[in-house]
C-alpha cells in the first residue's frame, strides 16, 4: 500500500487536538496507533489537571506549607527540572508558580484587579521561594504550581515520541496550536505550518516550513479583555503581576514544542523589542507581530 | 556587556533543549538511529599484581601492565544509517607465565618469561547500521594487529522490534580468522606459524516489562578450530576444536524512590573441554544529582577446569593434551568497582576503579591445588563523551 495521510481529531485539555499520520498499513493497524496517541494525551491531561482532585498538580498544591514537602514521580521531576531551567534561562519570566495570579485576574469580568490584591498574591509567586531537590518538592504555604504553561507542549512532544516509537516516520501532532512533528512529510517535503493572523485569528498570515521539532504560538488574542483601549492578555508577568503589552503574537520553531512554548511565553513577557532581541540572540526561528493597537 | 548577554542567551536554546530531551517520555529508544555525532575516548590502566616470589621458579615476578586507549565515533548518515569507527591501542609490558613445574613441596611453581616483554596491539573496527521501520541491520569488519598476531573479523547483526517496540529479537553472526607467528620460534622450538577460525552465533530476546523494568535473555554458540594451544607456554597441547555455549540473562529495574537502577546480570558458560563457569554481576546505577551518577558494582565468577588441565606436567600422564594455563584451571574470582559519570549538556566524563582478585577459595567447587598463575589486578579508567 502506498503512504497516505490519515487524520484523527479529538478534544483534550480544553481544546481541539489533531493527529496527521502517513500510513501504508490497513485500518486495523492504524486505529490502535491513533488510540494510543489519544490515550497519552488523556493520561497527561488527567495527571496534570488543576481541576481533578487526584491529579499530581492537586496533590503537589495540597502539600504547600508542609515541611517535608512531597516526593514526585520521575516524569513530574523531569518537568520540574525543566521548569527550573526555563525560569533561569528566562531571567525569572517563565515561572510555573505564577498561576495564583489568576485569582486576581478574571478576564470575563472586564474589570482590572485591585493593585493591593495583586501585591498580596505576588508574595506567593516566585520559583526562588520553593525548594526543589529532585525528587522532593517543598512548597511554602499558599504557593501553587501550575503545569498549564508546559503540559500541552510536553504532551505534543510525548505523543510525537510515542508515534516515533511505533515506527511512524511522517506525522504531525497538534494540540490547540501547539505542534510537534515526526519527520518530514514523505519525499523529504516539509510540513507547512500556517501562522495565524493575530488580528484575524481564523486566517493564516504566513507559513513556516519545518522538517523537525515543534512549533508553539502565543498571542494576546487567545484570552483577553480590553479596558480603556488597552488589551490585557492572559499571560501575566510573574514579577509585576500584570500582563505585558507590545506583542500581538509570536510563533517559535525549536527542537521540541516544549522549548518553543517556553520561548513564546518569554518573548511575549519581554515585549516586542526586547522579545525580538532575545529570540534572535537565542537563535530561535521565530515570527513576532507587534501590537498595532 | 552586550556580547556577554548574547552568550548567555545563546545557551538558553541549548539549555532548554537539553533539559526537554531528558524528559522520560521524549527519550529516543535504543535501536533508533542516533541523532547526534558522538565521540568517546577512554584511557585505562590495567595493572596485574606481581607474582609472589615464592610461587616463581624462574624468570621475572613482574606481571603484565597494560595501557589501553580507546577512541570511538558514531555518526548518523542520511536518514536511516549510522556509521561507527572504533579503535583500540594497547601497550603491554611485563612478564607472563610460560608454564609450571613442581616445587620441592609438591606445589606447582611458575616458570615466568624473562623480564619485560613489551608489545603493542592495534585494533580497528568499522561498522554501518541501517535503521528500517522495525528492523536494524548492522555490518562490521575489523582487524587486530600485534607483532606476532593478526586477526580479521567480520560480523552481521539484526535487531527486530515488535509488540509496539516492547519486545525485540537480536540475531548476530560473526567470523574471525586469526594467524599467529610466534617470536623466537626457532630458538624455543615453538610452532612457526599457525591459524585458527572462530564462528559465533548469538540469539537474544529483550522484553520491556513495564515503564521501570526490562529483561533480556540470550544464548550463543561458538566454534573454534585450528591451533588453539598457547605457543608461549611450555608443553601446551590443546585439542584443535572447541565448541562453546553461553546463556545470559540481564534484568534492569529502576527504583523511583531511590532514583537508582539495579542491573543484575548472570552468565552461564560451558564448552566441550569441560570448562563450566558462572558469572553473577550486580550494579547499582545511582543518580546522586541529575548530573552525577555513581555506579558501585560487584562481580562473582567461578569456573571448573578443562579436562586436560594439570597444575604441572607429571610423568606417566597418557592424555595427549596438556595445559597448565591458569585460565583453564579451577578457580573463583571476585571483583568490585566504582564508577562516576558526570554529565554536562552534551559532554560527560567518567572515571572508574576496579579491583579483581582470583583465588581457589572463591571457587564454587573445592579446588585441591591452586594454579600459582592466577591473576589479581587493579583497573583504573578515565574518559569522556561528546555529542554534537
Amino acid at each position: 500500500m502506498p503512504l497516505k495521510l490519515y487524520t484523527h481529531s479529538f478534544k483534550v485539555m480544553g481544546g481541539p487536538a489533531e493527529l496527521k499520520i502517513y500510513f501504508n498499513t490497513p485500518a486495523k493497524n492504524r486505529t490502535p496507533i491513533f488510540a494510543l496517541a489519544e490515550k497519552e494525551a488523556r493520561r497527561l491531561e488527567q495527571k496534570y489537571s488543576r481541576y481533578l482532585e487526584d491529579s499530581v498538580t492537586t496533590k503537589i498544591n495540597l502539600s504547600a506549607g508542609t515541611p517535608e514537602g512531597i516526593i514526585v514521580d520521575e516524569e513530574t521531576a523531569g518537568l520540574l527540572d525543566y521548569a527550573q531551567i526555563a525560569w533561569q534561562q528566562s531571567d525569572g519570566l517563565f515561572d510555573i508558580t505564577s498561576g495564583v495570579l489568576r485569582k486576581a485576574w478574571d478576564f470575563k469580568s472586564n474589570k482590572l484587579p485591585a493593585t493591593q490584591d495583586i501585591h498580596k498574591l505576588l508574595a506567593h509567586v516566585g520559583w526562588q521561594k520553593l525548594n526543589w531537590q529532585n525528587p522532593v518538592l517543598t512548597l511554602p504555604e499558599k504557593m501553587e504550581i501550575d503545569f498549564g504553561g508546559v503540559v500541552k507542549e510536553y504532551a505534543a512532544d510525548a505523543i510525537a515520541a510515542l508515534l516515533r516509537q511505533q515506527g511512524i516516520k511522517h506525522g504531525l501532532v497538534e494540540l490547540a496550536g501547539d505542534i510537534s512533528i515526526v519527520g518530514s512529510q514523505p519525499d523529504n517535503q516539509p510540513w507547512k505550518i500556517g501562522i495565524r493572523n493575530p488580528h484575524k485569528p481564523t486566517d493564516a498570515i504566513a507559513t513556516i516550513d519545518i522538517v523537525d521539532g515543534g512549533i508553539a504560538s502565543s498571542g494576546n488574542y487567545e484570552r483577553y479583555m480590553i479596558i480603556d483601549n488597552k488589551r490585557y492578555c492572559h499571560i501575566i508577568n510573574p514579577k509585576t503581576g500584570w500582563p505585558e503589552q507590545g506583542v500581538s503574537s509570536v510563533s517559535v520553531h525549536a527542537s521540541t514544542c516544549l522549548v518553543a512554548g517556553t520561548a513564546t511565553t518569554t518573548a511575549l513577557l519581554l515585549g516586542a523589542t526586547q522579545g525580538r532581541e532575545w529570540l534572535q540572540a537565542s537563535q530561535f526561528q521565530h515570527l513576532l507581530f507587534e501590537d498595532s493597537e | 556587556m552586550r556580547c556577554k548577554n548574547n552568550i548567555k542567551k545563546k545557551s538558553a536554546l541549548a539549555a532548554l533543549t537539553a533539559s526537554a530531551l531528558s524528559l522520560p517520555a521524549l527519550q529516543v529508544n535504543a535501536s533508533s538511529q542516533p541523532v547526534d555525532n558522538t565521540i568517546s575516548y577512554r584511557y585505562s590502566s590495567y595493572m596485574e599484581d606481581d607474582a609472589k616470589a615464592s610461587d616463581v621458579a624462574t624468570g621475572s615476578t613482574d606481571r603484565y601492565d597494560i595501557d589501553i586507549q580507546q577512541f570511538k565515533i558514531i555518526a548518523p548518515v542520511g536518514r536511516n544509517y549510522s556509521i561507527s569507527f572504533d579503535s583500540i591501542f594497547e601497550t603491554m609490558s611485563g612478564a607472563s607465565p610460560m608454564g609450571t613445574q613442581a616445587g620441592s613441596d609438591g606445589q606447582p611453581q611458575l616458570v615466568m618469561s624473562g623480564a619485560s616483554i613489551s608489545e603493542d596491539r592495534d585494533d580497528i573496527t568499522i561498522g554501518v547500521t541501517h535503521y528500517g521501520e522495525t528492523m536494524a541491520t548492522g555490518l562490521s569488519v575489523g582487524r587486530s594487529t600485534e607483532n606476532d598476531y593478526q586477526a580479521t573479523y567480520y560480523g552481521v547483526d539484526w535487531e527486530w522490534e515488535f509488540n509496539q517496540k516492547n519486545s525485540a529479537i537480536q540475531v548476530a553472526y560473526s567470523h574471525s580468522d586469526d594467524d599467529i607467528t610466534p617470536t623466537d620460534a626457532l630458538l624455543f622450538g615453538r610452532i612457526q606459524s599457525a591459524s585458527k577460525d572462530t564462528d559465533s552465533i548469538n540469539l537474544g530476546f529483550s522484553q520491556i516489562i513495564d515503564k521501570l523494568s526490562l529483561i533480556q535473555f540470550g544464548i550463543g554458540f561458538s566454534k573454534d578450530s585450528g591451533y588453539l594451544s598457547d605457543p608461549y607456554k611450555i608443553n601446551d597441547v590443546r585439542p584443535s576444536d572447541r565448541s562453546r555455549f553461553t546463556a545470559i540473562s540481564r534484568y534492569r529495574h529502576f527504583f523511583k524512590n531511590s532514583n537508582a537502577a539495579l542491573h543484575l546480570d548472570y552468565r552461564y558458560y560451558s564448552d566441550d573441554w569441560d570448562v563450566i563457569s558462572h558469572t553473577l554481576k550486580v550494579a547499582w546505577h545511582k543518580n546522586v544529582t541529575n548530573k552525577v551518577q555513581l555506579i558501585p558494582s560487584l562481580r562473582y565468577y567461578s569456573q571448573t577446569e578443562a579436562n586436560f588441565y594439570e597444575p604441572f606436567k607429571v610423568s606417566g600422564n597418557t592424555n595427549p593434551f596438556f595445559s597448565s594455563d591458569y585460565r583453564l584451571s579451577p578457580y573463583g574470582a571476585i571483583s568490585a568497582g566504582l564508577q562516576i559519570i558526570h554529565t554536562f549538556n552534551n559532554f560527560s566524563y567518567t572515571a572508574k576503579i576496579e579491583r579483581y582478585e582470583a583465588d581457589k577459595s572463591f571457587s564454587l567447587e573445592k579446588v585441591a591445588v591452586e594454579n600459582p598463575g592466577l591473576v589479581s589486578y587493579t583497573l583504573f579508567s578515565v574518559g569522556f563523551d561528546i555529542k554534537f
